[in-house]
């Protein structure tokens, strides 16, 4: 059985910082895979450069055994992302269903085809259908959340990353998201990599982690070991450094 | 869409500055468009009626050769309109595509676009236009030509700009990300969103347009005779001042409120849509 | 030195949509060498109450009511600048974004100098720049002498934030306010810069109000909490007893949506989820009646929407009061 995803030795470097100093992970397919890390971790340089936003200097990636090259396209079919500003990531002066449109587009497929499948995955996210005719400004943040959802749904892929989705999100409110994230999981057969620094909430969703730290990846393994049974220093100061509530005594 | 543009225009129109712009800019194009169809023949000599001051028949009076100067000035201004019109319009076009170009492409040609832009810009602008003229010769074509190339650089300055900070915009990564050609992304979601800014510096640019053209008509290297000109018509009325003030006036005032309520209406267009100013005393 | 007391703080936005109430009489006591959290989420008005306490609420704002009690005197906040002078003298503040507290101009060493010289105008020179050293070893930055010369932008986000804290601590208030003093920080440096803060608290004695949306926070580092949702005070006590016996339906929620680091774990990731509070925050132009949480609150009853909760204390503990008529109902 193939990796859904597979890096090796990875290097990227900006300037005179080296964002990715020889990163290799492996992702299992339909694994919920945790990337966590501080700023500056190259967790998001990671990211950017699995998605095609970003060149690789050196090494390799692989999803499900296909090395990937340079083009951009191939790899739309296998992994999207929803991004951690969602409002941001839909472009201003287009309709959200001329956006949605260009899913059908890209993908060859009729008008018709992309409009059917627009409406089902909008009642499955819960959207109303007056939605596709607003512009970005006119939606609230929660639907351009799922707005974006949508968008990366549709386009049917194998690997979905998910972009600091607790980021901006009040605690009240987060659990909406992380639940939609379980739920596409198993409906899907989809391959989840959370990219985050929070690490109470991977430690919950995650199957497998790897902690970056300086572009590196400190720890590595399945979740339950990084969180709760971490070998490297860095891993232990940061859930150390993690506020505790303590249930009180008298 | 067009209730974004109404409210533009119900802020143009709560400046004070903006609303006389607005009502000079409509009363010049209403001279322009409507003038020359109401009057007569602006080419009509007739050196017996020289000189003449405003009347009916000639409602700003006639010059040298007895042309009647309601006509000669509308045809001007016709003129000056449709060549500023048309200089900003090419050159945003052009500034805007190599711009975009640059700023997406980025190292070497970014940096050839740049040099570009500094060295036409380098140039005192009239001098410029001037010395092409002279070397080209003259004529509409070559007039236009050399103009626009001296407003390229400002529209391409701005556009790379735009682009340089979209560029890495969560949205353009997002349409990236889907696969959308290249193409397609500049032409959909980076235009129109550098076009913005664009046409707001497009409409600052006419009066300066306007009045370039004037100077290089009134040297003789515009528009040429017996085309009118506001620029060759002030030439005409200065050489003859001594002798009637009429052509002089009718057409420097013209030129000056064309160039007064294009640019406070420019300005007024500006301070409308800046997002920043946006909320401030209202 | 005796602590601050904040007394029904009423603050209203004059908005194109009608008045905005952002915060509705708010009692609020900081003890002397305390540290308050006060908790809310987006909308809660927490970051209403510090401006309005440093007297830099935005042009639209008006304080329509409210005090503030600090060693003695009393300041009516509906003046505009009630507390002008307090400012760098008995009352500091550090803000959310250390990226831009400071003047990227200015070296580190003028930004203290400006402090010491409104604090302390009879130190100068030599003994002020000594002054300002000081301040700076104090918080734990390293080779003071090398920083006073560097400008802001050649320190990272925690180092700024202890300046932050320095020039607080040159000002030798009794109130200082630290409106999410850590959340633009990595969790590694909060907890640094959290420990220097309650170091400020153990040094001179102030009372520190810290404003955040992070219950872990609070619990981690103060000693009493306060929480606000949409514009009211819930529930107030020391973050033992609100924790471990919280009061206020909404407090008991937002206690149980915290995802907590050392939470249970089961076998399966995939079968993990996550608890929310279902419902919207209400409509802060047309407040609803009776208890403004009733509305997305799982215990609420009839009465709910005819009274407005009076405090009422919980578990027999004079200072842990919420704002519910149910308290202790499931």
């Amino acid at each position: 059985m193939s990796t859904a995803i597979s890096i090796r030795e990875a290097r990227v470097r900006f300037g005179h910082t080296q964002a990715l100093d020889g990163v290799s992970l492996d992702v299992q397919p339909r694994d919920c895979f945790g990337l966590v890390g501080e700023s500056g971790s190259g967790k998001t340089t990671l990211m950017r450069t699995i998605l095609g936003l970003e060149r690789l200097q050196a090494g390799s990636i692989a999803l499900f055994d296909i090395p990937l090259g340079k083009s951009i396209k191939q790899r739309a079919r296998l992994v999207q992302a929803i991004f951690q500003d969602p409002a941001a990531s839909l472009s201003p002066r287009r309709r959200i269903g001329q956006l949605l449109d260009e899913v059908g587009e890209v993908m060859g497929e009729t008008r018709e085809e992309i409009r059917i499948r627009q409406r089902s995955m909008f009642q499955r996210l819960g959207l109303p259908l007056g939605t596709l005719d607003k512009y970005p400004y006119q939606i609230s943040g929660g639907q351009a959340r799922r707005v974006a959802v949508a968008r990366a749904l549709l386009m049917r892929p194998r690997i979905l990353i998910a972009d600091e989705p607790t980021a901006g999100l009040d605690v009240s409110v987060q659990g909406d998201l992380l639940n939609l994230l379980q739920e596409l999981r198993a409906d899907n057969d989809l391959t989840l990599v959370v990219v985050s620094h929070n690490l109470a909430v991977v430690r919950l969703i995650a199957d497998a982690a790897a902690v970056m730290h300086r572009g590196r990846i400190v720890e590595q393994g399945p979740a339950a070991q990084v969180f709760d049974a971490p070998s490297a220093d860095y891993t232990q100061r940061l859930l150390a450094s993690w506020p505790r509530l303590r249930a009180a005594t008298a | 869409m067009m209730s974004g543009y109404l409210s533009l225009l119900s802020d143009i129109w709560r400046s004070p500055n903006g609303r006389i712009g607005l009502v000079l800019v409509i009363a010049i194009l209403l001279f322009a468009i409507f003038g020359p169809v109401l009057a007569v023949n602006p080419n009509k000599i007739a050196v017996q009626d020289r000189f003449q001051a405003p009347s009916f028949e000639h409602l700003l009076g006639t010059d040298n050769l007895g042309r009647d100067l309601f006509s000669r000035t509308a045809q001007g201004t016709r003129a000056a309109l449709m060549i500023s019109l048309m200089v900003v319009a090419l050159s945003l076009l052009i500034g805007a595509l190599v711009g975009v170009a640059a700023g997406m492409a980025g190292g070497w040609v970014d940096r050839g676009v740049t040099a570009f832009f500094d060295i036409i810009s380098a140039y005192p602008a009239v001098i410029l236009a001037m010395g092409l003229m002279a070397l080209y010769g003259t004529g509409f074509a070559n007039l236009l030509l050399v103009v626009t190339i001296l407003f390229i650089p400002q529209f391409g300055r701005m556009a790379r700009a735009q682009t340089l900070s979209l560029r890495h915009q969560p949205f353009i990564d997002a349409e990236r990300i889907i696969g959308l050609p290249r193409a397609r992304l500049i032409w959909r979601h980076f235009l129109p969103n550098v076009l913005g800014p664009l046409i707001v510096l497009a409409s600052m640019n006419i009066p300066v347009v306007i009045t370039i053209e004037a100077g290089l008509s009134f040297v003789g290297l515009g528009v040429q005779p017996p085309q009118a000109s506001l620029g060759s018509l002030i030439k005409d009325g200065y050489t003859f001042l001594n002798q009637s003030w009429w052509p002089t006036i009718a057409s420097a005032v013209t030129l000056a409120l064309a160039t007064l309520g294009s640019t406070l209406f420019g300005e007024a267009l500006r301070d409308a849509t800046d997002p920043k100013l946006k909320g401030h005393g209202r | 030195m005796s602590g601050a007391v904040i007394s029904n703080l009423t603050v209203d936005f004059a908005t194109r949509a009608g008045l905005h109430h952002a915060v509705r009489a708010i009692n609020l006591a900081a003890g002397p060498g305390r540290i308050l959290g006060l908790v809310g989420e987006s909308g809660s008005g927490k970051s209403t109450v510090a401006l309005a306490l440093m007297g830099l609420l935005a042009a639209n704002a008006r304080v329509t009511a409210g005090t503030l009690q600090l060693g003695g005197d009393n300041f009516d906040l509906a003046q505009r600048d009630a507390t002008a002078e307090l400012r760098g003298r008995r009352m500091a503040m550090i803000f959310q974004d250390p990226f831009a507290s400071l003047n990227p101009v200015f070296t580190i060493r003028a930004h203290l100098s400006e402090v010491l010289a409104r604090r302390a105008p009879e130190l100068a020179g030599e003994a002020r720049q000594q002054a300002a050293g000081d301040a700076l070893a104090a918080v734990g930055i390293d080779r003071p002498a090398v920083r006073l010369t560097q400008y802001p932008h050649e320190l990272s986000g925690g180092m700024r934030q202890r300046v932050m804290i320095a020039m607080a601590l040159a000002c030798e208030p009794r109130l200082l306010i630290a409106d999410e003093p850590t959340t633009a920080l990595d969790v590694t440096i909060q907890a640094q810069v959290m420990k220097e803060i309650c170091g400020l608290r153990d040094r001179i004695g102030c009372s520190i109000l810290i404003i955040t949306h992070s219950l872990g926070l609070v619990a981690e580092y103060c000693d009493d909490i306060a929480v606000m949702y949409a514009g009211e005070l819930v529930e107030q006590g020391s973050v033992h007893a609100v924790t471990a016996n919280p009061g206020h339906p909404y407090t008991r929620a937002l206690l149980a949506c915290e995802v907590t680091i050392d939470a249970a774990r089961g076998a399966d990731a995939r079968q993990s989820r996550f608890r929310m509070i279902p419902g919207d925050l209400p409509d802060p132009f047309d407040p609803p009646s009776g208890c403004i949480y009733r509305t997305r609150c799982d215990i609420a009853i009839a009465d709910c929407a005819r009274i407005v909760p009076p405090p009422v204390e919980v578990g027999g503990d004079a200072a842990h009061r919420a704002r519910c008529i149910r308290v202790g109902a499931r």
